[in-house]
């Protein structure tokens, strides 16, 4: 008999229905990838599973867990099973945890909770679980609180107190999402070892396929609330039948396709004409507060010593970790923020010391793109007025009827009609909020788009698109990009050559293919490696299988 | 305590604001009394029952009836009339203390908002600095300095309010000034002050609005409470505060001089409350998605 | 930590200084000789130059800025004009009814307001959270003055329960003083505690929406010891900054409370004072209320980084 087995799982939450006959069981011992878009019911089913449902659902059908179906289970009795015989790891590390409360005595409230044990003996068992994870009790205090712990730390408290009591099931929702690839690789591997060895299942949601073709034994892939299609790796990667999966997965290898070659640095065409944007050892140092009033001032250098070079037509990729100083240099670029040595220069003029009239001039040639497409515009203004907003600029040169004209012509070279202009943003999807965003930077008719994560809040059958457009332009209107992403697979399907960032220093730059094969860095390599890329994984899966 | 999730990222809802105000109670029955009590306000500068002012020992003390709906006074002041009278004056002085607190600490917030450092720092501790005069305690300084009167509760409460606004808009501002819709404004060469006048103060609006109603109730308690100890309105105006301080030495006699004017205090402050209660939870989306943990069970 | 503390405390000097020096000079640019308002309209003038040498009103503002702050910290604030008393007799004794009163308000509205903004909150929706939620939003709108008056009426002036005002006095017993001083203390704390309900609520609810209420739920803990354990400590924290706030408060409603209950104390006496053109004593007074706001505030910060171990590093503002 199965370990888990959910049949005919319906849920609804006030009126609305959010899932619809969910069905699927998982063995001891085994892995189930359960993968869908945003809004599909991945975190729903999992919170089904735990019973913690909001208070307003309503839930259909059965959900045994050892024999025991968890529906018809009173209060009481769930709570001596949550933590016990399913343990759940969540999404976001940062706020998973008290801050008031020190992680070792997180983590023994979960073992005092559940086995007869003392004070004491809880104490040595949380430091055994903590050290489990890779959190030694010596060297990393039980005693810390989470404020104090990385985000790749504080998710391994979370794990240990997920598996303090051994669990036959644990959950795991996103748990990599909200970190950097290289800790992801570490949680991933850590979640397996453990599995294997408390001889636990686990149920792993995640939005990522590459993750999930990992480590899971079966997948089932949801959308809208329903589960699509399921069935056991690898072989379900070779008959996937369902329209939506197998667009899924097409997405999450997407490659945009380039009509023109790529342009690289050392092209001979290119040593004739001044570069387009150019940085000479930009350093940008943020002081850090004072201690105390007349204690020295120290400072972090976010930025230390770059420089750069981008020509008309280049794509260029920065890639690095969250805080290694890319959305810093970012913005030193873009005139908002002075460097305190170092020069930057937009065509010919440098931002921080031109007059007036060339500094429009200036921000005319350079436009970007933000992560967020949500927070990209005005909420209560119109889209064409938001994309109309950097013709501020060229508001002395520019009629009411041009403006009208080029808001339609950006609003069209990204996909949009031109009625669009008259709705506001909500009326949008996230997609396209990112579409309108990109007709914002072109309004201007830029030479160079400085594109800061421009897909990664974006689900990946968007993402594709996205990234599309973002080639497509770049063939038509003969922009350059400065392509900011922590994500590997993303920056290498839209550049031709990367710098690889790290505390605040570039560290390697090449070829975009040059590197990907061979990083001559640690870093680099450690970068690479730990990227899910899912070709790979599934090659790497089939040779297991045979 | 207000925090900035309240400004609706929606334009949507803002549409469709009175609409949605028309299925809220606490907006509908917060709007009526505040409604009921300007007009009654505004009606005392053309018509009262009676002159609200001249002194009629004949008719003292009187209970309610249908020439004095409210009964009289110990000097035969009608007591409605007084009220009405009452409510222009408790009214003018709540609206001009909440126009001096928003008028200055809304510019003055925005205004640390947008440049930082130390100006931010010299605004806020200013703030902290005149939190530490309750209006009272003002009240007593300007009174001390300058006499007594209606101006001087105003005032007090005037400077009580700039730093709640400035607090407010500061806080909410800061927030949207890292928003990326404000760094594209940024890059589109437009200066803080521009920037502040077409993205933020539209997007702080709501909050300004919500908080204004909550100060505006508050001006109407603190005005009676300062009228009440003499530091107010001063006679002959009739305010609720003073004509409470009058009734109390009839207490035994004439409980309803006491009950009356304060269930005038009461309805106004009550009205305003649920007004701002019923625009915020109009404003902000987090009120209705919200779910709990879980538990479906659990209770 | 205690660089956190050392720099609330350098911050919380800076403002009494501010505040110090604020009030005195509001206070000097008054009109009115205090030498003249002693002796009267007929004094001679040279009785009145060698008093005002006396009180020390000839010599500069800065100079006498400095005895007076210097005078304050030790204690003393000089002589009431019309009392002819120290400042700080006079204070002192006002305080032993004053001081009782704000704190027996304070802890009855902390008592009452806490557990029923937790039973508010845990109840969510529900009928105990609906009235009380209404309960509040009258509590709220109700004058405190008014409020006391009403309690005069009922319990002092109908039932003979309770002294209609006044005060017996310390030395009878504390038996007497503490009845005298019950239903001021009720009125003060009646608003109060609506407020605290109504924040103790609502940051409980917040609470609960948080991930790390779900994580503690995953682990098996049950509702109740979710909110005790993880809900509990995490929502005071708003709830003493607003606390802080309304001290300020707490202590304008005393000052007009007394006047209900004809309670001699601080409130009383800086009306007195006004009144006499005492302006010493007025002085004296408002530099006492704004600092006990100060320090009230000082003692929440503190309070704060005690709660809140993220505070520790955390830099300020």
């Amino acid at each position: 008999m199965s370990l888990l087995t959910l049949d005919n799982v319906s849920l609804t939450i006030g009126d609305k229905p959010i899932l619809q006959n969910i069905s699927f069981s998982l063995e001891r011992g085994q892995c189930l990838g359960l993968v869908g878009e945003s809004g599909s019911g991945k975190s729903l089913t999992a919170l089904s599973i735990m019973q913690l449902l909001p208070r307003q659902s309503h839930l259909a059908g059965s959900i045994h867990l050892a024999g025991e179906n968890l529906v018809d289970l009173p209060e009481r009795q769930l709570c001596k099973r949550r933590g016990n015989l399913m343990g759940m790891v969540f999404q976001e590390p940062m706020t998973a945890l008290n801050p008031l409360k020190p992680i070792g005595a997180q983590v023994e409230e979960c073992i005092l909770l559940h086995s007869a044990v003392t004070r004491h003996e809880a104490e040595g068992l949380a430091r055994r679980q903590l050290q489990r994870v890779g959190l030694d009790p010596d060297q990393i205090s039980p005693g810390r609180f989470p404020h104090q712990l990385s985000g790749g730390q504080r998710q391994r408290v979370v794990i240990a107190m997920a598996i303090a009591m051994k669990p036959d099931l644990i959950i795991a929702d996103e748990p990599t999402t909200a970190l950097d690839v290289t800790s992801q690789a570490e949680i991933l591997r850590l979640l397996k070892d453990l599995m294997s060895e408390d001889q636990s299942a686990l149920m792993l949601i995640s939005h990522d396929l590459a993750v999930v073709a990992d480590m899971a034994n079966s997948i089932a892939i949801m959308k809208k609330g329903r589960i699509v299609e399921q069935g056991p790796l690898p072989q379900l990667f070779d008959s996937l039948a369902h329209p939506y999966s197998i667009r899924l997965f097409e997405s999450s290898t997407h490659k945009p396709k380039r009509q023109k070659p790529p342009l690289f640095g050392d092209d001979p065409s290119l040593a004739a004409v001044a570069p387009i944007l150019s940085a000479h050892s930009v350093v940008r140092t943020y002081p850090l507060p004072r201690q105390f009033p007349y204690l020295e001032r120290r400072a972090t250098r976010a930025v230390d010593g770059v420089d750069l070079t981008i020509h008309k037509g280049q794509s260029i990729g920065l890639v690095g970790e969250s805080g290694c100083g890319k959305s810093t240099l970012a913005r030193t670029l873009l005139g908002l923020d002075a460097p305190q040595e170092g020069s930057v220069h937009i065509g010919r003029h440098d931002p921080y010391s031109a007059n007036k009239s060339d500094l429009r001039k200036v921000r005319r040639d350079i436009q970007i793109v933000f992560q967020d497409p949500n927070g990209s515009f005005n909420p209560r203004h119109k889209i064409g007025r938001s994309v109309a907003e950097p013709l501020y600029l060229c508001r002395k040169d520019i009629s009411r009827e041009e403006r009208d004209e080029r808001i339609a012509t950006s609003l069209q070279q990204v996909g949009l009609t031109p009625d669009d202009a008259e709705k506001f943003p909500h009326e949008f999807s996230g997609g396209e909020r990112q579409r309108i965003a990109i007709a914002r930077a072109l309004i201007t008719r830029p030479k160079i788009i400085i594109a800061d994560e421009p897909v990664s809040a974006l689900d990946v059958s968007i993402r594709a698109q996205i990234l599309d457009l973002f080639t497509d332009l770049r063939d038509r209107l003969d922009l350059s990009y400065l392509f900011i992403s922590h994500d590997l697979s993303v920056v290498r399907s839209v550049t031709d050559e990367i710098m690889v960032m790290y505390r605040g220093r570039i560290i390697e730059r090449g070829r975009t293919e040059a590197i990907f094969q061979n990083p001559r860095e640690p870093y680099t390599r450690a970068l690479i490696g730990a990227a899910p890329d899912l070709h790979k994984t599934i090659a790497r899966r089939r040779k297991e299988a045979e | 305590m207000t925090r900035p999730h309240l400004f609706s990222t929606d334009a949507h809802k803002y549409r469709s604001f009175l609409a949605k105000g028309m299925h809220s109670p606490s907006f509908v029955i917060g709007g009526i009394i505040t409604l009921f009590f300007i007009a009654m306000a505004l009606t005392s500068f053309v018509w009262t029952p009676h002159d609200a002012l001249s002194v009629n020992i004949a008719e003292r003390l009187k209970p309610i009836s249908a020439s004095h709906w409210l009964g009289t006074d110990h000097y035969g002041h009608d007591l409605f009339s007084m009220i009405m009278l009452g409510a222009r004056n408790s009214i003018a002085v709540a609206l001009v203390a909440v126009g001096i607190g928003a008028g200055l600490g809304v510019p003055l917030g925005s205004w640390a908002a947008a440049k930082g450092g130390w100006l931010d720092e010299a605004i806020m501790r200013m703030g902290d600095f005149i939190f530490a005069f309750p209006a009272i305690i003002s009240a007593i300084m300007i009174t001390a300095l300058a006499g007594p009167g209606a101006i001087n509760a105003i005032v007090a409460i005037g400077i009580f309010n700039i730093p709640v606004f400035a607090r407010l808009a500061r806080g909410a501002a800061l927030s949207l000034w890292t928003r990326e819709f404000i760094l594209a404004a940024r890059l589109s060469g437009k200066g803080s002050v521009r920037i502040t006048i077409e993205h933020i103060l539209p997007n702080i609006a709501n909050l300004l609005i919500v908080q204004g109603t909550i100060q505006f109730s508050l001006g109407i308690l603190a005005e009676a409470g300062l009228s009440y100890v003499g530091l107010g309105t001063q006679p002959p105006m009739p305010s609720w505060g003073k004509m409470l301080a009058e009734a109390q030495t009839w207490l035994m006699m004439a409980p309803q001089l006491a009950i009356i004017p304060g269930m005038a205090i009461i309805l106004t402050v009550l009205g305003l409350n649920l007004l701002g209660d019923g625009l915020r939870d109009m404003l902000d989306p987090k009120v209705r998605s919200s779910l709990d943990i879980g538990g479906s069970k659990a209770s | 930590m205690i660089i956190y503390s050392l720099r609330r405390f350098a911050s919380l000097c800076v403002t009494l200084a501010a505040a110090s020096l604020f009030i005195f000079s509001v206070m000097e640019i008054l009109p009115g000789d205090p030498a003249q308002l002693i002796l009267g309209i007929n004094a001679q003038t040279d009785t009145l130059a060698a008093l005002r040498e006396q009180l020390g009103l000839n010599l500069p503002l800065v100079t006498r800025y400095w005895h007076w702050i210097v005078g304050m910290l030790q204690g003393d604030f000089g002589v009431s004009y019309t009392y002819s008393v120290p400042v700080t007799e006079l204070i002192g004794e006002r305080l032993t009814i004053s001081l009782p009163l704000a704190l027996m308000a304070l802890a009855l509205s902390t008592l009452i307001a806490l557990p029923l903004g937790i039973l508010a909150a845990s109840t969510h929706g529900r009928w105990p959270d609906v009235s009380l939620i209404g309960a509040t939003q009258i509590g709220i709108a109700i004058p405190n003055f008014w409020f006391a008056m009403l309690l005069v009426l009922v319990f002092a002036v109908t039932l003979h329960w309770f002294p209609s005002g006044g005060f017996p006095g310390w030395s009878e017993g504390a038996g007497p003083a503490l009845k005298a001083l019950l239903l001021p203390a009720i009125a003060l704390a009646l608003p109060q505690a609506s407020i605290l309900v109504r924040i103790m609520r609502s940051s409980m609810l917040e609470v609960l929406h948080e991930d790390y209420m779900r994580t503690a739920r995953a682990k098996g803990l049950n509702l109740r010891q979710t909110l005790a354990r993880h809900g509990l400590r995490n929502a005071l924290i708003p709830v003493i900054t607003i606390m802080g706030l309304q001290f300020s408060f707490l202590l304008a409603g005393t000052v007009i409370i007394e006047n209900v209950f004809s309670l001699p104390g601080l409130g009383r006496l800086v009306f007195q004072a006004i009144n006499q053109r005492d302006l010493i004593t007025v002085k004296a007074i408002i530099m006492l209320l704004v600092a006990t706001v100060i320090f009230v505030n000082f003692l929440v910060d503190i309070t704060y980084a005690l709660i809140d171990p993220r505070l520790h590093r955390r830099q300020m503002s």
